[in-house]
């Protein structure tokens, strides 16, 4: 008999008197306590309040100007090394190579398409590892915990929110939702409509931190450091 | 599997008398109990959603064959491979086997408790490969050679001073004084590791049965590079650690997050579906998943004690415990410390050499009040110390000796003139016992000898004669 044998049989012998008949799966739960359909405003008051707590810069841009302007900013800030992004992670409304244009910042993005060979890959988290900015749009922002979804499929990386020291994350302000509640009621939609989740999804809320020398609170540890929200607003 | 748990009250009365774990264990109080306790206060329905946590393991604990055997389909629809193992030794084989058929030189580590559990860092480096833990607790207990104490700050026990000295000597580097350099210095040593391992190794916090997700909560990142970089991924997971569906993940999502470290939300949370798909640039081209049992479907076979494998292993038991508190993770002699040690170990190792960990609590009933899957943790320490005093199985002594001694006892104290002979052939005896002890330590009886060597002498003279004499003067 092998292992996996031994172990469920074991289990059976462990529990003989149980119920079999009910479903596996319960259906979902419903929460007395939810709240839904408030306000994007709202919305975006709590997740910027949460996100002052996680030492998150939160920005707004209420037009393209703005947008570019933050975006300089960002840039600026974080020391001009390479920059790492999604395949066109914001549609029109984000133009990044226009905006940067000139600016003497390289610009990396993520192949949708990339060849299978394991040179290729090696080379792409060699450039994401070296690059000073990691930027990606989100696929969901939880207000109440002030956490980025980001789903990760072909052209969305994992590595662009994690290995620059640097990361920003481009939010459209519809894309902000109540809670982890919430998320997981879309994610079980997802799943019973698609068959199964993506490879990957992973909720950032907050640098990178740790606490484990004398419990001092040092950001950085091994993702980035620095992370800025810019929520696009119009 | 190596434990010191016979030591307990050895390995205590060193700790008492280390000034800097006693610092470390305060702050430990002061600031994560502290913070758990204030985000607590922020859930309006925390009771329910406690209540909703104990009935979630305990459904899932009593149909886990089903749930396993669900979770083993869905991770294999996924593109995964899962492995199952009875006990450490297989566990340690597996994963072994899969590194070196790869040709594997480097494996980088998450922050597991059951790799601990299981040695298999020991295991790995005996064959061959270098292994890192990548979590900054972790990495400094690896380098210092000393094993975690805290299920939640691993290297919680050590001053900063001890960690720059850890790092000078090991890494070769100047004395660094900021924690912050420090945690620089870590970030670039292992970030060369992450990128030429060839192998990322990591527990698992849920498995979701339905949809065959792997779970995984952290704040460093440095799970997300184990499990986004190197070209293997396996995750290793207690037969425990399967819950239901997404609903049920979320219940547990929050009380685990809040009870680890008083977060509303840990920095990176990765939900994992099996291995990279066609035409993604990163995450792992295989995922492997293995199943230990090591011990737990024997806890599942006992419905007195069974709740114990409710465990979330988030650490908030020991953050208020007034024994962990003063003693520390080390006393209690192998990698589960604090309450849920006392319960956990005897369950899992030989019984006997854990006997003593039953007896390392007040029953104070801290550790049940805040733990957030409502684990009875005093109820389970009082039926596991029944079972030490009478269960066959459990006992260290014959159950027949132990009648007889306690037969004679009985005679002897409940009769004067029984007592007085027996004292005072007890006080000619003792005369030899220096004589017996350096006779057994001559002979290398090492149990025996340090046996000896505990008995307390009897006073030259009782309490009666003593008072006879002082009426006597009084007069």
């Amino acid at each position: 008999m092998g292992d996996r044998e031994r172990i469920l049989s074991r289990i059976r012998r462990g529990i003989p008197d149980r119920a079999d008949q009910a479903p596996l799966f319960q259906g979902r739960r419903q929460r007395k306590d939810r709240v839904v359909g408030r306000e994007k405003d709202a919305l975006l008051e709590t997740f910027r309040k949460e996100c002052e707590q996680l030492s998150v810069d939160v920005r707004v841009a209420k037009k393209e100007e703005d947008l570019r302007e933050i975006l300089l900013t960002i840039i600026e800030e974080s020391g001009k090394g390479g920059l790492v992004t999604w395949e066109d992670p914001f549609g029109e409304k984000v133009p990044l190579d226009q905006i940067v244009a000139g600016k003497g910042v390289e610009i990396f993005e993520s192949p949708s398409n990339p060849s299978p060979d394991s040179d290729a890959r090696r080379d792409f988290i060699r450039i994401s590892s070296e690059a000073g900015l990691g930027i990606s749009s989100v696929d969901f922002v939880l207000a109440g915990t002030g956490t980025l979804v980001l789903k990760h499929v072909s052209g969305r990386d994992r590595a662009c929110s994690l290995l620059p020291p640097v990361y920003a994350a481009f939010v459209e302000s519809g894309k902000i939702i109540e809670d982890l509640d919430e998320f997981l009621e879309k994610l079980q939609d997802d799943f019973e409509r698609e068959g199964r989740l993506p490879s990957c999804i992973t909720l950032i809320s907050g640098p990178s931190k740790t606490a484990d020398i004398e419990m001092t609170l040092v950001h950085g540890v091994h993702g980035p450091g620095k992370v800025y929200v810019v929520v696009v607003d119009y | 599997m190596e434990t010191k748990c016979l030591q307990f009250n050895e390995l205590s009365e060193h700790s008492l008398r280390d000034i800097p774990l006693q610092k470390a264990l305060k702050r430990i109080y002061e600031r994560l109990g502290a913070a758990r306790n204030r985000s607590f206060s922020t859930l309006e329905n925390a009771e329910e959603l406690r209540e909703g946590a104990f009935q979630i393991k305990k459904n899932t604990l009593e149909r886990l064959d089903q749930y396993l055997e669900k979770l083993e389909e869905k991770v294999s629809d996924l593109g995964g491979k899962v492995h199952w193992a009875s006990d450490d030794k297989k566990a340690r084989e597996i994963i072994e086997d899969l590194a070196l058929d790869k040709g594997i030189k480097t494996v980088v580590k998450g922050k597991s408790m059951v790799s601990e559990e299981i040695g298999l860092n020991k295991g790995l480096l005996a064959r061959g490969l270098d292994v890192f833990e990548t979590d900054l607790g972790e990495y400094i207990v690896q380098l210092a050679g000393e094993a975690p104490s805290h299920i939640v700050g691993p290297a919680i026990h050590k001053t900063k001073e001890q960690i720059s000295e850890v790092f000078s000597e090991k890494l070769g580097v100047e004395r660094l004084e900021d924690p912050r350099d420090m945690t620089l210095l870590a970030r670039q040593k292992l970030r060369d590791k992450f990128l030429s391992a060839g192998m990322g190794i990591t527990g698992v916090n849920f498995a979701v049965a339905e949809t065959g997700t792997i779970v995984l909560f952290e704040n460093e990142g440095n799970i997300r590079m184990s499990t986004a970089l190197p070209e293997v991924h396996v995750a290793i997971m207690g037969i425990e650690k399967v819950v239901p569906n997404l609903d049920d993940l979320g219940v547990l999502m929050k009380l685990l997050v809040r009870s680890a470290t008083g977060q509303k939300m840990s920095t990176y949370v990765s939900m994992i579906n099996g291995p990279r798909r066609p035409n993604e640039i990163d995450g792992p081209g295989e995922f492997h998943l293995v199943i230990i049992d090591n011990g737990r479907s024997r806890i599942l076979s006992d419905p007195e004690t069974r709740e114990t494998l409710h465990c979330i292993r988030c650490g908030a038991c020991q953050n208020c415990c007034p024994v962990y508190l003063k003693v520390g993770g080390h006393a209690y002699g192998w990698i589960y410390s604090g309450p849920i040690g006392a319960i956990l170990t005897p369950q899992i190792i030989n019984r006997r050499e854990a006997s003593k960990l039953p007896y390392a609590s007040t029953l104070c009933g801290a550790c049940a009040d805040i733990c957030p899957v409502k684990i009875d943790h005093p109820r389970v320490l009082l039926a596991l110390r029944r079972k030490y005093a009478e269960d066959r199985d459990w006992q260290d002594t014959s159950p027949l000796m132990e009648k007889g001694i306690l037969a004679l006892s009985g005679r002897i104290l409940g009769a004067r003139p029984f007592y007085m002979g027996a004292s005072a052939v007890a006080r000619l005896g003792q005369r030899l016992l220096p004589l017996a002890v350096s006779t057994t330590r001559l002979l290398g009886f090492k149990k025996l000898t340090e046996r000896l060597e505990r008995i307390h002498p009897l006073g030259g003279r009782s309490f009666r004669s003593m008072w006879k004499e002082l009426e006597e003067k009084e007069l």
